[in-house]
């Protein structure tokens, strides 16, 4: 895209673009951690991803003000404007996901605390799908790439699948056995933590798609989480 | 229209007599049209050998406010004066294609360009009321078209015009005192009372804030609303964001080329073209 007439213009745009990357990145360690913290059972590690999560909210404030500024100092339009905007949105989805990052971290307190749940790998399977869908919307958004949002838009549905199939397991530990209601509770909270990062990085996505092409993306997102409704019979 | 009638008999519980219902209806917001007030077809300004614009094509509808927005030389200000035929005032200036107005050719030997601009009325950059009173300034346009018979109706012309200019409050004690003596806001509102005076069709402005401060700016682009509900208004401006604010329809000139028509509020916030984009964002194209 050519530059700005006003250099500093472009020199602001870049550093709210910049943040968002940073944002991004934080909140991917951020997640990993959390995952890597239940793996291990290291309540640490654990420890240090809830006191972490302030540095995203601290960015996402910073966000916040550098928008407030462009909007009052620069008065954007057309493609400034939807980048400006859409910077305010992303780094609320990302807050979001940090937040569920920490969430994460707090029930893997009980969890650890409880007997090690055997046949887990689907879930960790599943932070892996999630890691790597924040991942790709984030370099998304670094490269200026529509077809990698959109990717990432349609990926979202894996992560649904993997949702009911943990929370079908989840439900059936619980009843075979039910010295397991603790911890198998707390994990289907973390099997929905994972499915709602999906969700926030499919909004990231929208909002790329917004920002590169000025359209909305018109057909309805499948939606794939059918946990809400599932019933398991011994 | 059903809408406005049933609020008036809820709120005061008696049914409207037939001529309050013909007083709503006459105050009734504008429907929805999509009349065409001008339709320009391969509209070429030269000046000698010079081609300021390229084959215009473009309709204005009749009503709301059109902005005409590009950088300087784009052959916006040239444009708007093909619609009062301003251009045959400049030497060795000519206009080629067809603008027809209400499907009629403003262009044509029919057509006697000072009663034209009485239907097409203009407002330029600076305020430039005649040295004469306030009153005189309004009552000027009506008293040379005929169109007051008696000094009541005169005054009641003036007095609607400065009523609808905004300007009214403002200088109903002083109507004998000199235009010029006013502020630069008020004498731009003024200005389109003078227009206005005549029961124009469509009002023309050529960056008409240019020279007022923001106050006298907010209050310009109030009227402008208030204006557009009963006129065809062009407006060019170099502001972004007046034409954002003021206008329904958005027209981006470049380089003499009409590069894209739109809704305002697609050009400010999707504009199709690059040019659009890299001009109304501040880029170098």
């Amino acid at each position: 895209m050519n530059e700005h007439i006003v250099s500093s213009f472009d020199d602001v745009m870049s550093e709210l673009s910049s943040e968002l990357i940073r944002m991004g990145a934080l909140v991917r360690e951020q997640l990993i951690g959390a995952l890597k913290a239940l793996k291990r059972r290291d309540e640490n590690l654990a420890k240090r991803i809830r006191k972490n999560d302030k540095q995203v909210d601290a960015i996402n404030d910073d966000i916040e003000e550098r928008v407030m500024s462009i909007l009052a100092l620069r008065q954007p339009l057309a493609v400034d404007l939807r980048e400006t905007i859409a910077a305010l949105k992303i780094a609320r989805e990302l807050e979001r996901i940090g937040d569920l990052a920490r969430n994460t971290a707090k029930r893997s307190r009980v969890i650890i605390e409880q007997e090690p749940l055997e046949g887990m790998e689907e879930i960790f399977k599943m932070g892996y799908v999630a890691v790597k869908i924040v991942e790709d919307v984030m370099q998304a958004f670094e490269n200026h790439d529509v077809e990698k949002a959109i990717e990432v838009w349609n990926a979202d549905e894996e992560i649904d699948e993997y949702c009911n199939t943990v929370f079908t397991q989840l439900l059936s530990g619980m009843m075979i056995d039910n010295s397991n209601i603790n911890a198998c509770s707390q994990m289907t909270f973390v099997a929905k933590n994972l499915e709602r990062v999906g969700d926030h990085a499919t909004n990231i996505a929208e909002s790329i798609n917004y920002v590169l092409t000025g359209d909305k993306i018109e057909e309805r997102r499948p939606k794939g989480d059918k946990t809400s409704s599932t019933i398991v019979k011994i | 229209m059903e809408a406005a009638q049933t609020n008036y008999i809820g709120s005061i519980g008696l049914k409207p007599s037939m001529g309050e219902v013909i007083e709503m209806m006459a105050s009734a917001p504008a429907t929805e049209t999509t009349k065409t007030k001008f339709e320009c077809r391969d509209v070429e300004v030269f000046y000698s050998d010079k081609r300021a614009l390229h084959g215009i094509n473009m309709d204005v509808p009749d009503s709301g406010v059109t902005a005409l927005i590009g950088p300087s030389g784009c052959g916006k200000s040239t444009f708007l004066r093909v619609f009062n035929r301003m251009n045959d005032t400049i030497p060795n200036a000519r206009v080629a294609g067809q603008i027809l107005m209400d499907g009629q050719d403003i262009y044509s030997k029919d057509i006697d360009p000072v009663l034209l601009r009485a239907r097409v009325g203009m407002v330029f950059q600076k305020p430039n009321p005649f040295p004469k009173s306030i009153y005189d300034n309004v009552a000027y346009g009506p008293r040379i078209h005929g169109l007051a018979l008696r000094k009541n109706d005169l005054d009641n012309i003036v007095e609607k015009s400065l009523v609808r200019a905004g300007l009214w409050n403002e200088v109903k004690d002083r109507l004998k005192e000199p235009g010029t003596g006013l502020s630069g806001g008020q004498q731009q509102r003024l200005v389109i009372a003078r227009a206005i005076a005549v029961s124009p069709e469509v009002i023309l402005m050529d960056e008409p804030a240019s020279a007022l401060d923001p106050i006298a700016t907010a209050k310009l682009e109030e009227l402008i609303d208030e204006l557009k509900e009963k006129y065809c208004i062009l407006i060019v401006t170099h502001s972004m964001a007046q034409a954002a604010r003021v206008s329904q329809k958005t027209a981006f000139f470049h380089l003499g080329d009409l590069v894209e028509y739109d809704d305002t509020q697609t050009i400010f916030t999707n504009p199709k073209d690059q040019r659009t984009q890299d001009y109304i964002t501040g880029r170098t194209g």
